[in-house]
């Protein structure tokens, strides 16, 4: 049999490995991971970083921060969740849902928050919105689905079609377009969708709306939200309005947003981490929704789209987008 | 580095070794780039997630599992044989379908298995902790796998595949039929990948359709590096290569996760993958050219 | 017995490279006859062989083995009945297996091949001792890779593998062009030792006019697709190369004007 050449490569990577330091007795870790990097996840990272220096946590003083991406890889995912429950940190925060089910999976010891998952319950997360009695709790995305359509409602006063494009591979849009299929016909209206499993098949998704809807509403998807320049060219062209989920989305040409600011929502996440790392425990701290949310509007957009916002709406929100 | 996090490294790299014999009988075997493993891995941890989910014995969902991959291959193989598609065409077009499949069969992108009974708990014993139990759990279906494997690819049958792959033109001479050889190769190939699923489903967490994307690199990566590792066109020696080769390059992933300290950053993880793989593949050129200087 | 009666094979029909590679090729070969065929470049000797053993079908015609008619059938179904030898010994063995493994495939030729191993301790012992009948040391690298011989020593491998199993027939195809003169030679007396022991019924289509006229018992000449020319028994001892012309111009009213076929 020929000799094996792995002796030198284990020896380098084991040397490497050994290599790295070990953390201080006194010092408070906390392990942060997110599926993929993506402007609101990495929001929601920056807010977490934020809310735990504001009480005193801060990086290279007593607090051992690391942060690892999945690059969209759940096998990635799955080794990072060893990696951290392997550090016993003080707390483990993960961000989307692959993530924090690859580490709610590896663990039922080490304290997990998650954050910016849509329905922690479906995702088996957490058996309920109630204290988890467990080592995990978190903060949801969910938005109130009543009050989005309220405000679609507002923009669009005899909308009784709503179109929605949306990545069917994506939890968090699969449970929206599921609640919207349940509450639209009390409302009156009805949902037609359109799916994009990749962000280049946003554009051909909305254009098959065309003649069939009277507004189109996305979510936070992330598909929708890396693609939003596509929907907008196709909300202007056939001059449908556009609703959008997210505050950003806004500014690229939705004209309106109720949405969550997803740096709030990471500095709501690390307030929770801050219980946790003072003794708290996580199966004590009930799962959390956002708490704020604002209202964003672009009478410039609605213009382009064929729409007139009542002065009333735009009164009422939070930021006017010129 | 962590016990739990190396481990953690076996663990996935155990299963991916699974993965890594599939595509060494496909690619290498059946000289047959196959890219419908990126769907039947997924396929895999669907069928057997859904099934555990809603209460069945988690050994049928996992022979359950194992099934389906098989049916993909097949029809992968139908495609090229009856058809007469282009082999790497019709491994695609069933990766493709596959996507909406998994879809339908999961009900959603995503099934849970956090609390469920597994493979894995009903195995559990009470002394050693889940961490270490799993990776010796999947050590032994490996080595069954394994050595089943070897068995088949020295009967006539087996024989007859790897002529198959080998030269089909003389195959045929031989009173071979190759288009059933090929479409059995497949059907195997695929059903180890989807097993691969099932047990990774229930490691990890459930079943997500994103959990398909890559396999075939990875598979290729693991046969690349273990033949670089252990180079022998002896069966008995290829597949320990191939099973090495996933490990030592699921360990790289570990290894690159923890070199932080270095100032290394999060996005650089598949950069320093990258580099890792490169170094496997070029020692073993160095000593050779050393070795030669020498004598 | 190997039988083929009015075939014709015309390659992309209806373009302008079509091309009729055979226009009523008729050949009945009795069992356990040795017949030699030859021909020009784009004669058909190669397509014919190609026809009969499955490799091609054919657009008319019948072809038959040992009176089953098998001109539907795929080439596997026929290897029972018709081994072959191939011209490029890379085409006639699989490379990544060994020796033994590649005289097991031949062994296992027309049987159901099911979950035995592959190759048997007792059949071991058989190959050893017709391998070592051909004088090369082959009886002693049963599990070398058979990519590492040469090709003379794969095509002496190729021959044996032919005759180890019963099937009746036997197509060589122009198994010695591609070796150089000592080792076609070798090939070629090792060829007629198999072919009288085993009494297979044998078609070898060669370029050598000489090849064509030394070892056999009848020889047959074609000419675009059909044959021309038909020699056995007495008339065929007494003939040589000139004669072989002077017969071939006389049915053909034309000059013979391939240079390999005359000075091979």
């Amino acid at each position: 049999m020929k000799s094996l050449s792995w002796a030198p490569l284990g020896a380098f990577a084991l040397a490497m490995a050994a290599l790295a330091p070990v953390a201080h007795a006194q010092q408070k870790s906390v392990a942060v991971t997110a599926i993929v990097e993506h402007p609101a996840l990495d929001s929601v990272r920056d807010g977490v970083q934020a809310a735990l220096k504001e009480a005193g946590y801060e990086s290279g003083k007593n607090l051992k921060w690391q942060y690892q991406s999945a690059q969209g890889n759940t096998g990635t995912a799955a080794q990072i969740a060893r990696k951290f429950v392997g550090d016993k940190p003080d707390a483990i925060v993960a961000i989307a849902t692959p993530s924090a089910q690859a580490v709610v999976a590896a663990t039922k010891t080490v304290p997990v928050v998650f954050s910016a998952v849509t329905d922690p319950v479906a995702a088996k997360l957490v058996p309920n919105w109630e204290p988890s009695k467990t080592n995990v709790t978190g903060v949801s995305d969910l938005l109130a689905l009543d009050k989005q359509m309220d405000l679609v409602k507002q923009v669009v006063p005899n909308a009784k079609r709503v179109g929605m494009v949306y990545n069917p591979g994506e939890a968090n849009s699969v449970v929206v377009v599921k609640e919207l299929e349940k509450l639209l016909p009390k409302l009156g209206m009805t949902l037609v969708e359109a799916a994009a499993p990749r962000s280049v098949d946003v554009s051909s998704a909305a254009r098959s709306l065309i003649g069939k809807v009277d507004v189109i509403y996305t979510n936070t998807d992330n598909n929708v939200v890396s693609a939003y320049e596509s929907l907008v060219k196709v909300g202007q062209d056939a001059k449908i309005p556009l609703v959008a989920s997210d505050t950003d989305s806004v500014k690229r040409g939705a004209i309106a947003a109720l949405g969550i600011n997803y740096r709030d929502l990471g500095e709501q996440t690390g307030r929770m981490v801050v219980r946790i790392l003072k003794g708290e425990k996580p199966g004590d701290i009930r799962p959390e929704l956002s708490t704020k949310m604002e209202l964003f509007v672009n009478p410039g957009a609605a213009e382009k789209q064929g729409v007139k916002l009542s002065d009333a709406l735009i009164k009422s929100a939070a930021q006017v987008v010129q | 580095m962590s016990l739990f996090s190396l481990l953690g490294a076996v663990e996935i790299g155990l299963i991916f070794s699974l993965v890594a014999l599939g595509v060494y009988i496909s690619f290498r075997l059946l000289r047959f780039p196959d890219l419908t493993v990126d769907g039947s891995f997924p396929l895999g941890g669907a069928v057997c997630a859904i099934l555990i989910s809603t209460g069945t014995n988690p050994w049928l969902a996992t022979l359950a599992a194992t099934a389906a991959g098989a049916v993909a291959g097949l029809l992968t193989g139908w495609l090229n044989v009856r058809l007469k598609i282009m082999d790497l065409l019709a491994s695609i077009l069933m990766m493709i379908a596959l996507y909406s499949v998994n879809l339908r069969i999961m009900g959603g992108p995503n099934v849970p298995l956090i609390n469920d009974t597994t493979l894995f708990t009903l195995l559990q014993p009470e002394s050693i902790p889940d961490y270490v139990a799993r990776p010796m759990v999947l050590f032994v279906i490996v080595v069954l796998a394994k050595v089943a494997l070897d068995w088949f690819f020295a009967t006539e049958r087996g024989l007859a595949i790897r002529a198959t792959g080998s030269n089909a033109r003389m195959a045929r001479a031989q009173g071979i039929n190759t288009g059933a050889m090929v479409l059995l190769g497949m059907a195997i190939s695929n059903a180890l990948v989807g097993l691969a699923g099932a047990l990774f489903a229930q490691t990890q967490g459930g079943s997500d359709i994103s959990m398909g994307i890559g396999t075939i690199v990875i598979g290729l990566a693991a046969v690349i590096v273990g033949e670089s590792i252990l180079p022998s066109r002896r069966i008995v020696y290829a597949t320990l290569a191939v099973v090495v080769g996933a490990i030592v390059y699921r360990f790289f992933i570990a290894a690159a996760l923890n070199s932080d300290f270095i100032g290394l950053k999060a996005q650089d993880l598949n950069l320093v993958t990258a580099v890792l793989v490169t170094v496997a593949l070029v020692i073993p050129q160095l000593k050779r050219k050393l070795g030669s200087r020498k004598a | 017995m190997l039988s083929a009666q009015d075939l014709f094979i015309t390659f992309n029909p209806g373009t302008p490279i079509e091309t009729r590679a055979l226009r009523g090729m008729s050949l009945e070969i009795p069992a356990g006859q040795f017949v030699t065929v030859i021909g020009s470049n784009g004669a058909g000797k190669s397509t014919f062989l190609n026809a009969i053993s499955g490799d091609i079908g054919v657009d008319t015609g019948r072809i038959a083995i040992d009176g089953l008619d098998v001109t539907r059938s795929p080439v596997w179904e026929r290897a029972e009945r018709v081994s072959r030898v191939f011209q490029d010994p890379m085409a006639g063995t699989c490379e990544d297996l060994t020796i033994e493994e590649n005289m097991a495939l031949a062994q296992q030729r027309g049987t159901r091949r099911g979950l035995r191993g592959a190759v048997k301790q007792a059949e071991r012992a058989m190959y050893r001792e017709r391998l070592s009948t051909l004088g090369l040391g082959l009886e002693n690298r049963l599990t070398d890779r058979i990519g590492l011989l040469s090709g003379g020593q794969r095509q002496a491998v190729s021959l044996l593998m032919a005759a180890l199993q019963p099937s009746r027939s036997l197509l060589l195809d122009e198994h010695t062009a591609a070796r150089d003169p000592r080792t076609a030679d070798f090939v070629l007396q090792l060829t007629a030792r198999i072919v009288q022991e085993n009494k297979l019924t044998t078609m070898m289509v060669t370029h050598s006019m000489r090849q064509a006229l030394d070892v056999g018992e009848r020889t047959v000449m074609l000419h675009q697709g059909q044959v021309v020319l038909d020699v056995s028994g007495e008339e065929r001892a007494r003939l040589d190369v000139p004669d072989l012309l002077k017969m071939f111009e006389k049915v053909r009213g034309e000059k013979l004007a391939d240079d390999a076929l005359l000075l091979g």
